[in-house]
């Protein structure tokens, strides 16, 4: 009887985890079995759960002679259209926390899956170095949508797996069926870019209101470890192995809101000029921090984190588009190893004349 | 180690898989071992605590059972139960006691502070201690003879499915099971199943869902008036009534899994036509151990009528303080006293407005007017249950219908629960009502049994899946725990 008893057990226990698994795979909640972008672009509760590293991997692998250069960021250089460049055929490989280690590993994989790349733009963040990717392998429900891209068979497995296994909930089933208010989200295209429709509607809508939203006065600072040296030792690595490979590499640094800007300790900005000042040793690269006139004019952001789009256009004249003359003139300095210095103490200059004297409240999305 | 955490499921299962395989002797053993280090895992110095009051009963009980005389016999009950209830009331009360002494000196404004105790209540000791001293007393009747097998007795105190928020079990019911284990019985064990899940259905589906709303208003009551108090109240009842039931059904699950019968703790006490009879379907093992140790021995009702209603006052005053050191406990338990004391006083009175109004005439509607008017009653005096403190209780009973006219129904919408999690708790609580429906016409297990095997199977999947998906984001500890 007792055998019987235990036979039945594992049976139930068997079945109810074929359930969940087929419950899984049916609701794709994080757009990891189907890949399919239509679905989360109809559907903006979907959009925030949606697995962004894995789809653009797949897309790329899967379209390998459709791009032949890509746009590396985090989610700040998603907003940044490529069609415009015409140098080549680029996709945005953007997706949340991106960090060189992973994006060094991500190139490997996608040059042994024969995607043949002429250009890589990578655009940092101070976060570059704050965030552990290690941190995403953990098997958490709030983590998921950021696991990456599985770059062995074991992974492989692991990956499949934990999306299978890893029971949806009431939540779930709200976001997939869209059983919420309507709302216009975000349009991932084609090439990878994130176009945010409902943000730009209400900008569109209402300007005054956007600008003079108290969302301007909370910063949005990511912190999660101090990893500096390994991050440029990553950068040392992709350089070399887009030298190797004979891919053109731009490196820039992403414009961030004077608000969370200044949100810096005087001990943090000073590791952020230690990472420039290390980073130009590696390679020039373009320098779009700072005090200027868009970081410190909200029409050109969404929150004091994330730039508009039309920001990214200006971003691209200058970087890759060979239009400087788009852009404002504050706006981007090409850092090398002969003007870094003085560069560094410009930017030193104007982060203490004009950092408050009281700390900001972060916004309460921010950090990990 | 909650019974709703994946720790504790893999532990169950791991005890039932080497409990089946141990000869019997070997079996206390396991399930003593096992049954200690499950309550460590929330602290291990209170399982010292469990140990004292597991070594005093044992004792205790040979002691009175062999002492020559009743007077002695009597001496070594008083100092068992003084022991342990000593115990009980220093962890539990003695901050009460000094908060009370503090707020009368300063009324009088007589200079006397008690310091406060640094002292953490330890998990389950209401419910141990009840359990213990109620073996003592049974061995003190004669009920039972006082065990011998320490390792068999220190699992009847110490059993986990029953350690840290009941049943209550008595000795006569549990003892002569844990001294004889009988057989494996394929039908209990999967009826125990059944139970268990059922347990986390009302668990994690509908308490844990309902405690999103009940504590946004209740944690904050002076934000709201009328509509959302008078809502918050109502889902409280079943908040209540799912999260300790739920929890009882998975203790008496887990115990049928292994092999044993524990006592009922609830029947469907929403179901109650009368206060009177809502107090026998509600936390039965509770309100028969202060009928049994208690109530009779204070002379029950068998004694003039006024002495009569003082014993069932002073039961409910205990019975409310033994739920928590704090007046509105108190309160709470001498308002159900009065109710009890009301409803027998004018009991005849009751009978004629009933005939008078022609209600006996049409029995469906005399049913739904006593289940209404007993299930807000009770739900009323809950809000003494659930407030914070007093002063929010008085402030909630207070404003319940104040500034119903300018409110929306849709407000209720902003409580923490949106009309996509409201609608599955309303789905979850209509099932759950069916299921108690059909449970008054007669044994549940009984009419499981009678289904096809694949219509039972198919249920049991069903239910484990719905628990799995629709479980409230973010579990809540049981409510009882905190008693």
């Amino acid at each position: 009887m007792i055998a019987k008893f235990i036979r039945h057990i594992l049976i139930l226990t068997a079945a109810v985890l074929c359930g969940v698994m087929l419950l899984n795979y049916w609701l794709d909640y994080y757009s990891v079995f189907r890949a399919d972008i239509a679905r989360i672009n109809r559907n903006p509760y979907l959009f925030g759960y949606a697995n962004i590293n894995y789809l653009s991997m797949k897309t790329l692998i899967d379209n390998r002679d459709k791009y032949d250069s890509m746009l590396m960021g985090a989610s700040r250089a998603g907003k940044i259209d490529p069609s415009s460049i015409r140098s080549g055929k680029y996709f945005n490989f953007w997706y949340p926390y991106a960090v060189p280690s992973r994006q060094l590993k991500e190139v490997r994989r996608l040059l042994e899956e024969k995607v043949s790349l002429k250009n890589i733009v990578v655009g940092f963040d101070n976060s570059s170095y704050l965030i552990n990717p290690d941190s995403f392998n953990s098997i958490s429900r709030s983590k998921l949508q950021f696991r990456y891209y599985p770059l062995t068979t074991l992974d492989t497995i692991r990956f499949y797996l934990i999306y299978l296994v890893m029971p949806p909930n009431s939540r779930t089933l709200q976001d997939v069926f869209g059983l919420h208010p309507r709302v216009l989200g975000p349009e991932l295209k084609d090439n990878g870019a994130l176009y945010e429709r409902g943000q730009e509607n209400k900008i569109a809508a209402d300007p005054g209101a956007h600008v003079s939203s108290d969302r301007f006065t909370r910063p949005w600072p990511v912190v999660n470890t101090f990893r500096l040296q390994e991050t440029l030792d990553d950068m040392k690595a992709l350089k070399s192995l887009c030298d190797k490979k004979g891919i053109r590499l731009v490196l820039f640094l992403n414009p961030v809101h004077v608000t969370t800007y200044l949100y810096d300790s005087e001990k943090d900005f000073g590791n952020y000029l230690e990472f420039k000042r290390k980073l130009a040793d590696i390679a020039p690269f373009y320098d779009f921090t700072g005090i200027n006139s868009i970081t410190t004019n909200n029409m050109y952001y969404y929150e004091t984190s994330h730039y508009r789009t039309l920001v990214g256009d200006m971003i691209l004249s200058k970087i890759v588009n060979g239009r400087p003359d788009l852009c404002p003139p504050d706006f981007g300095v090409l850092v090398t190893r002969e003007n870094v210095e003085s560069h560094l103490r410009t930017q030193r200059e104007d982060f203490l004349k004009h950092k408050p004297a009281v700390a900001a409240v972060p916004s309460s999305g921010s950090g990990l | 180690m909650a019974f709703d955490s994946l720790t504790f499921l893999v532990f169950f299962i791991c005890i039932v898989s080497v409990n089946f395989l141990l000869p019997h002797r070997f079996r206390i053993l396991l399930l003593l071992v096992c049954s200690y280090a499950f309550y460590m895992t929330w602290e291990i110095k209170y399982g010292l605590l469990l140990f004292i009051s597991t070594l005093v009963t044992y004792f205790g009980a040979i002691l009175i059972s062999s002492a020559p005389t009743v007077f002695r016999k009597r001496a070594w009950l008083a100092i068992n139960i003084l022991i342990n209830i000593g115990i009980l009331g220093f962890y539990k009360y003695a901050n009460f006691l000094g908060h009370t002494v503090n707020a009368i000196t300063e009324y009088f404004s007589i200079g006397l502070h008690v310091p406060d105790f640094r002292i953490l209540l330890p998990l389950g000791i209401s419910f141990y201690t009840f359990k213990a001293v109620g073996y003592t007393i049974d061995v003190y009747r004669g009920a039972v003879a006082p065990e011998k097998n320490f390792p068999v007795y220190a699992l009847f105190v110490s059993f986990f499915p029953q350690l840290v928020a009941g049943p209550i079990d008595r000795s006569t019911n549990l003892m002569h099971q844990l001294t004889a284990p009988g057989d494996f019985d394929y039908r209990k064990s999967m009826y125990g199943v059944g139970l268990m899940t059922w347990g986390f259905f009302k668990k994690l589906v509908i308490a844990d869902r309902i405690s999103i709303l009940v504590d946004t208003v209740y944690n904050n009551p002076h934000s709201y008036t009328g509509l959302p108090l008078i809502f918050a109240t109502l889902l409280y009842a079943f908040q209540l009534y799912c999260d300790f039931s739920g929890y009882s059904d998975i203790a008496i699950g887990a115990g049928k899994v292994l092999g044993f019968d524990f006592m009922k703790n609830f029947e469907r006490p929403y179901h109650a036509k009368t206060i009177r009879d809502y107090w026998h379907r509600w936390h039965i093992s509770l309100s028969t151990w202060f009928r049994d140790y208690l109530y009779i021995p204070l002379g029950g009702s068998r004694v003039s009528t006024f002495k009569k209603y003082f014993n069932l006052f002073v039961t409910f005053v205990v019975s409310g303080l033994w739920h928590g050191a704090d007046w509105k406990f108190v309160i709470w338990g001498g308002l159900h006293g009065i109710l009890l004391i009301v409803s027998y006083v004018f009991h005849d009175m009751k009978l004629k407005i009933v005939n008078a109004l022609g209600f006996h005439r049409v029995p469906v509607v005399r049913t739904a007017f006593q289940l209404i008017l007993v299930f807000l009653m009770v739900d009323f005096l809950y809000i003494f249950f659930r407030a914070n403190t007093f002063d929010d209780s008085i402030y909630v009973i207070t404003h319940l219908f104040s500034g119903l006219g300018d409110q929306r129904p849709a407000d209720l919408l902003l409580l923490g629960l949106d009309l996509y999690e409201l609608t599955i708790l309303l789905a979850a609580i209509l099932i759950m009502e069916t299921v108690e429906v059909l449970q008054e016409s007669g044994s549940f297990s009984d009419r499981m049994f009678r289904l096809p095997t694949a219509v039972r199977w198919a249920s049991l999947y069903m239910l484990i899946m719905i628990v799995l998906v629709f479980k409230a984001q973010g579990t809540g500890q049981f409510i009882y725990f905190q008693f």
